[in-house]
């Protein structure tokens, strides 16, 4: 028999107490979505169920109780911790689903200066980490747009990236060790180490799992050496954007290691250039780390620009106040949503990965076939702003304006066609639909040709650790392949 | 029926950050690096036509600035968006500050040129704050001037209606056109964003420009102090955490207050 909404509310209360289950309609509303449904968000309207409650968990002990009990009653458990997510991945989608959020766990646990490593719980928020960090004179080197709102947890789970990656790589390159609690109980301390060959490498179990696998607790990332002194700048103005992707592989090619390296289309870079380059694409590259090497690096990309005629530099204050400007807060989020109610223009985002081969034609294809298959777009732009030796990501940026459709229609009318279209394109020319973003509940339309063969074992994963499918029910893999499962004896 | 939008491009003085906020030999503050954004009253001006366009599909809009190249981003969107003519009047942009009689006068001369219904201008905008420029353009154009508004809702041959707030209380006002309306903190602040395709539709149409007799040049107002306003605000951050700081913040500087009301 189906157990009700008040029983799941009681026994969340009984485990973690009553002051942090919170069933007030608004919360719940709130909770019931993320950033890809923002503007019925901003419209308040709903249009997935409401969770029986939002529990907020103070320790890995509370986690491992709650998972089992939704475990055996198969209740619908959706992770969350900084409530940045884009592509869905924090819908509740079935009813009587619960919220478990980590937020609460907040704690920096132990910066090793030694070990250069610092472990923090779950509900740090990124931003407020490195802060503390960089009083050591040290960096995560981890700074996605999201770093003032994302939580350590939700930053492992969703494999994130951030603006510095061509140096210090994603969250992959720096997840250290990782603390992670299964839908059974069972709570798992993947030790942090240098390296080890014991086996398969095992933090990818939880990197990256969205939620649909387990509840990630506690996080250790790689230190390094912070050197802003010795950090160089430089932007470059051109034409062409598939010029500019020839320039980006030549970079990486050449084994330069800037800390950023970005391209942006004429388009994009509107939103963000037009006082200094109306109609241009823009090239950026930082580099650091210790004098030398950050001095050498820049010597060598600006060695590679001098050969190239059809890019004019311009003056690195314009792209330091431009970068100081870049991350998305609370007030700048909350200044999106009196734009977007008052404009009904929206920005959404897509981004993929490619082989250098692969990309101006993902690039080029997107961009035609969206002009002339979907109404009311203002924009349609891409930057690449993570590089590869073996290829690079684009990032579509594109806005629209809402003509004719209420709000609960938009991401049916506009977004997903959008999204459709980015993803088709990218997996029959090679590349992966999801770059940083995840799978969430709105690429899993696609799962299947985005792995091939390989959705096997995704398949096996999550039938081995989340057997009763309670686990962020419709992420990675449609609702259709769980609800089964997930049904039983409901 | 012609309506013309006066506007201003600005340094979007938000990012500048203060350890950036230099004062140059002239007096002013550098701002080369800065983006650029619409001044916001003259952005609610800017849609607060298109909607009486929308209301009236006789009407024919305009938009002027005085400025340069800075503007022109603005100028060819707001011709995507269904204006008639955007006019730029020119002049050297490092040369140009401070000039409230001479824009008001531009812009007079070219309402001679062009005659207009109703003028809508910024109450004010960024660089200057001088205010002075509606009450001017009034002056020169001879058109009655309306101040503080926040919303037009109707327009017709001879009349225009407008809300705006006198003493605290928002009024509605039946003003004879021609007449200058001075647009404030109005209900609407954004202007809405023309798709691709009106941008390419709008690709023939062109930028005018206008060049009042009076060169726009030089300063009419010399600047003799420049210092940045303090906007902290009192306060007391209170060292709880939770609902003891919501306790805490209530007792503190709430319960008195509450307590006399």
């Amino acid at each position: 028999m189906e157990i009700t909404r008040e029983e799941i509310v009681d026994k969340m209360r009984e485990i973690v107490g009553s002051d942090n289950v919170v069933t007030d309609k608004e919360v719940l509303e709130d909770a019931t979505h993320d950033r890809f449904r923002k503007y019925e968000g901003y419209n308040h309207v709903f249009v997935n169920p409401l969770p029986a409650a939002v529990v907020f968990v103070n320790n890995k002990e509370e986690v491992s109780s709650v998972l089992r009990f939704c475990d055996a009653k198969k209740i619908n458990v959706v992770p969350r911790t900084g409530h940045s997510a884009t592509e869905g991945g924090l819908e509740t989608i079935v009813r009587n689903s619960i919220v478990l959020d980590g937020s609460h766990m907040n704690k920096i646990l132990n910066i090793d200066a030694v070990n250069m490593q610092v472990t923090a719980e779950c509900g740090v928020v990124l931003e407020d980490l490195e802060n503390e960090v960089r009083k050591q004179g040290f960096t995560t080197g981890h700074s996605p747009q999201s770093k003032p709102i994302a939580m350590m947890g939700g930053l492992v789970a969703t494999r994130s990236i951030g603006q510095f990656s061509t140096l210090y790589g994603g969250i992959e390159d720096m997840l250290a060790g990782v603390e992670t609690v299964f839908p059974d109980g069972t709570i798992c301390d993947i030790k942090a180490v240098p390296r080890r060959s014991a086996g398969p490498d095992i933090r990818h179990v939880v990197l990256g799992n969205e939620g649909a696998m387990n509840f990630i607790t506690k996080v250790t990332v790689k230190l390094w050496k912070y050197y802003p002194e010795y950090q160089e700048c430089m932007g470059f103005t051109l034409d062409r954007m598939q010029d500019g992707l020839k320039i980006m592989r030549e970079v990486m090619v050449e084994g330069y290691r800037p800390s950023v390296a970005r391209l942006y289309d004429a388009e994009d870079g509107k939103e963000h250039f037009s006082h200094f380059a109306p109609g241009k694409c823009v090239i950026i590259f930082v580099t650091e780390g210790p004098q030398l090497v950050s001095h050498a690096n820049a010597e060598g990309i600006r060695k590679i620009m001098k050969n190239h005629p059809e890019c004019t530099p311009v003056e690195t204050k314009l792209i330091e106040t431009w970068f100081a400007n870049l991350n998305w807060d609370a007030a700048r989020i909350e200044e999106e949503r009196k734009e977007v109610l008052e404009t009904k223009n929206v920005c959404c985002t897509t981004e993929i990965s490619a082989p250098w081969s692969a990309v101006e034609h993902i690039y080029e294809v997107c961009a035609k076939r969206v002009m002339e298959e979907i109404p009311d777009i203002t924009v349609f732009g891409a930057h690449a702003s993570h590089c590869y030796s073996n290829g690079i990501n684009l990032y579509f940026v594109y806005w629209y304006n809402i003509v004719d459709c209420a709000p609960d229609e938009e991401i049916n009318k506009y977004h997903l066609p959008i999204k459709k279209i980015i993803c088709e394109e990218t997996i029959k020319a090679g590349g992966s639909m999801c770059h940083h973003h995840g799978v969430g509940k709105h690429r899993t339309h696609w799962i299947d040709k985005e792995h091939g063969s390989a959705l096997y074992m995704i398949k096996k994963l999550k039938a081995a650790f989340d057997p009763n499918g309670i686990m962020n029910i419709g992420t990675i893999l449609p609702y259709s392949e769980t609800k089964d499962k997930w049904n039983e004896d409901k | 029926m012609k309506i013309i939008t006066a506007f201003k491009v600005c340094p979007d003085f938000d990012k500048l950050k203060k350890s950036d906020l230099t004062v140059e030999e002239e007096m002013s503050v550098d701002t080369h690096f800065l983006p650029n954004v619409l001044n916001c009253y003259d952005e609610s001006a800017l849609e607060l036509a298109l909607r009486l366009k929308e209301k009236n599909a006789e009407a024919e809009l305009s938009a002027i600035t005085v400025g340069g190249k800075r503007e022109e981003p603005t100028l060819n969107t707001l011709l995507a968006l269904g204006y008639c003519h955007a006019v730029k009047a020119p002049v050297d942009e490092k040369l140009f500050r401070f000039h409230p009689d001479r824009t008001a006068r531009a812009l007079a001369a070219y309402n001679e040129a062009c005659p207009q219904d109703l003028i809508l201008l910024g109450q004010e905008a960024p660089l200057g704050n001088s205010s002075a420029v509606p009450a001017l353009a009034s002056l020169y154009t001879g058109y009655p001037l309306i101040t503080s508004v926040i919303d037009i809702p109707d327009i017709r041959e001879e009349a225009v209606t407008l809300r705006a707030v006198r003493a605290n209380e928002v009024i509605e006002i039946r003003a004879a056109l021609p007449c200058v309306a001075v647009i404030g903190n109005a209900v609407i602040s954004k202007l809405r964003v023309p798709t691709l395709r009106d941008r390419m539709k709008s690709r023939e149409k062109k930028i005018e420009t206008f060049q009042a007799e009076d060169e726009i040049a030089g300063s009419s107002l010399t600047p003799v102090k420049l210092e940045t306003v303090s906007r902290l605000r009192a306060g007391r951050v209170s060292a709880q955490k939770g609902c003891e700081a919501i306790m805490d913040v209530y007792r503190e500087s709430l319960k008195e207050r509450l307590g006399a009301l």
